[in-house]
């Protein structure tokens, strides 16, 4: 699974309610109410197990999360590091 | 300092008129000042004006916190109208319930609350009027301030147990005499700096933002969408140097342990006001020690209905303790015990000046919450306390289904009706298993046993806020019931119970 399936595949199960993966990079997911508190905390566990990450709180923020390609582009330069 | 008003907007007119370079608002690394509020708010109150809002109109406010959103209510106010709060991350079909009950026929709103225009169109709202104000004339006419303290100023909405929010009417005086009381209890000064991190649409900020104006300080502001992230709530707390906090435990802890907040010194914090939950006592010693007494701290309660209305100054915890005193009234409020085994436990009722007017157009609800006794009127809680022989009170639960998740107040049977309304279910049960850092968690049963969980999810997700959601919707045939027939509800939280340790 390349990344960008791996992190939809985890966001998915994190979302508040089901959402297209077409109009995902377009939907502000924090601001539309599509991730909160909760999902924001178990979709970081998720890809760091999926991705075999070590993320600190400190290391994202609200522009991580913006949208799909937001936190794609946030995993893939983490995995690259 | 005459920190008496009559008018919640008061006190900003009366500070930009003082000090207009002083700092008002922090936001985003930047501030803005006394006098670039005001004319912000006289900007949009031009736009009300111009859309016809009358005294004692309903405006709806919608979008996430910015000043912009802090000066449209201030211009709502200055017109002597009535503002409702209305977070943008709802989803619309409730956005539109909640501005049609309320009447709603104007709404101001920000970027963020553009996606739900035409929910609103269709809700009858006939005016919509942007916070932004490049370009925009500010109003020619000066504010009358006509209304008074017992005078309408702004409902704020809850969860209802008959399946559907209840707006809390609250006046200009139930909010100022809370604001009042805390700014001499606590002995704010000007120089304060009140981090302001819950939504607009929650009661904590009516302090944050009130008293800051009231004292010509500063309020740091936390944007909705950073307020999810601990760390970056903490970095909002450093760099706005904030020195007093007003929020609920669930949060303090999660700065505690995933945002930093005790990797440094406490710096600029001089106090921690919070409220809406038990703080665990494990978790508040570690912040007591970690602040070494250098940190006024304080324990509020209190629902939406009667904003705080009794405090604890929480100075020390000796090793034995295992929870945390609710207090003593503030000035002005009385707390009576009643339907207990004596005059020392029962339901909280709650009579004084920070007590709202009912719930808006819900005459039945009101009458059945609000009672008139010895020539007072009383607001029944629902919450059971004990009270000691020093005349504290304590917590001791819930006489009905509402409970308190993240500090959001959740009646369960809100939840459950709006499970029922999905397509093909039949029943619905839901219980809060407790959590100690989010207060609880929810879980739902549903049947029949065919019904898809996915399918549930994304129907609420359409009528409910996110925190409103169960966690998990499992579906059965048939549910557990009692000897009585009763929906079992122990039977499903020693499932729920066992559903998280899977």
């Amino acid at each position: 699974m390349n990344v960008e399936d791996a992190v939809w595949s985890a966001l998915s199960r994190h979302l508040i309610a089901p959402l297209n993966r077409d109009h995902a990079s377009t939907t502000q997911l924090l601001q539309e109410g599509y991730l909160d508190s909760l999902g924001i905390v178990a979709l970081m566990f998720d890809l760091e197990k999926e991705f075999h990450l070590k993320l600190k709180p400190t290391d994202v923020g609200p522009a991580d999360f913006e949208n799909f390609s937001a936190l794609v582009r946030f995993v893939s330069t983490r995995v690259a590091v | 300092m005459n920190t008496q008003c009559e008018h919640l907007a008061e006190p900003l007119l009366r500070t930009a008129a003082r000090w207009p370079d002083r700092q008002a608002l922090w936001w985003n690394g930047r501030t803005i000042t006394y006098g670039e509020l005001d004319a912000s708010v006289e900007a949009i109150r031009g736009n009300l004006i111009r859309a016809g809002v009358s005294p004692g109109a309903p405006v709806g406010i919608l979008g996430l916190k910015s000043p912009g959103l802090v000066a449209a209510i201030q211009a709502v106010l200055r017109q002597d109208a009535v503002y409702v709060p209305l977070d943008a991350r709802l989803p619309s079909a409730r956005i539109a319930a909640m501005v049609a009950a309320c009447g709603i026929q104007t709404v101001v709103m920000e970027e963020s609350g553009r996606r739900h225009e035409s929910a609103l169109r269709d809700a009858a709202v006939k005016s919509l009027v942007s916070t932004e104000t490049a370009g925009v004339s500010p109003s020619r006419s000066a504010s009358a301030l006509n209304a008074r303290r017992d005078d309408l100023a702004y409902v704020l909405h809850t969860s209802g147990s008959t399946g559907a929010p209840k707006g809390v009417m609250i006046t200009h005086g139930n909010a100022l005499a809370f604001v009042e009381w805390a700014v001499e209890h606590f002995r704010f000064e000007r120089d304060d700096r009140l981090l302001c991190h819950a939504p607009l649409t929650f009661d904590l900020p009516v302090f944050d933002l009130y008293a800051t104006f009231l004292l010509g300080a500063c309020a740091v502001l936390v944007a909705d969408t950073a307020a999810l992230f601990p760390s970056e709530a903490v970095r909002v707390l450093r760099e706005g140097s904030a020195t007093s906090l007003f929020m609920v435990p669930s949060a303090i802890m999660g700065m505690m342990s995933r945002g930093g907040l005790m990797s440094k010194p406490p710096g600029s914090l001089r106090r921690l006001m919070y409220s809406g939950e038990p703080f665990p006592v494990p978790r508040l010693r570690e912040f007591l020690e970690w602040c070494r007494g250098d940190i006024h701290v304080a324990n509020l309660y209190g629902p939406i209905e009667t904003n705080a209305c009794t405090y604890f100054d929480v100075k020390s915890l000796d090793s034995t303790a295992s929870a945390v005193p609710i207090g003593y009234p503030i000035a002005n409020t009385e707390i009576r015990l009643i339907g207990g085994e004596t005059e020392l436990d029962g339901e909280v009722v709650v009579a004084g000046p920070t007590v709202a007017m009912g719930y808006w157009r819900q005459p039945e609800l009101t009458a059945e919450r609000w009672v008139e006794r010895d020539g007072k009127r009383w607001y029944r809680t629902g919450d059971l306390a004990r009270r000691d022989q020093g005349g504290r009170l304590w917590y001791a639960g819930r006489r009905d289904f509402m409970v308190k998740s993240r500090g959001f107040r959740i009646e369960l049977e809100e939840v459950e009706a709006a499970i029922g309304r999905c397509p093909g279910v039949s029943e619905a049960i839901v219980v809060a298993l407790p959590h100690e850092e989010l207060g609880n968690v929810l879980y739902a049963w549903v049947t029949p046993g065919a019904v898809a969980e996915s399918d549930v999810k994304s129907a609420l997700k359409n009528v409910l806020p996110s925190y409103m959601v169960p966690q998990r919707v499992f579906s059965r045939q048939d549910l557990p019931r009692t000897q009585s027939g009763k929906l079992d509800r122990g039977a499903l939280m020693r499932a729920a119970g066992e559903a998280v340790l899977e």
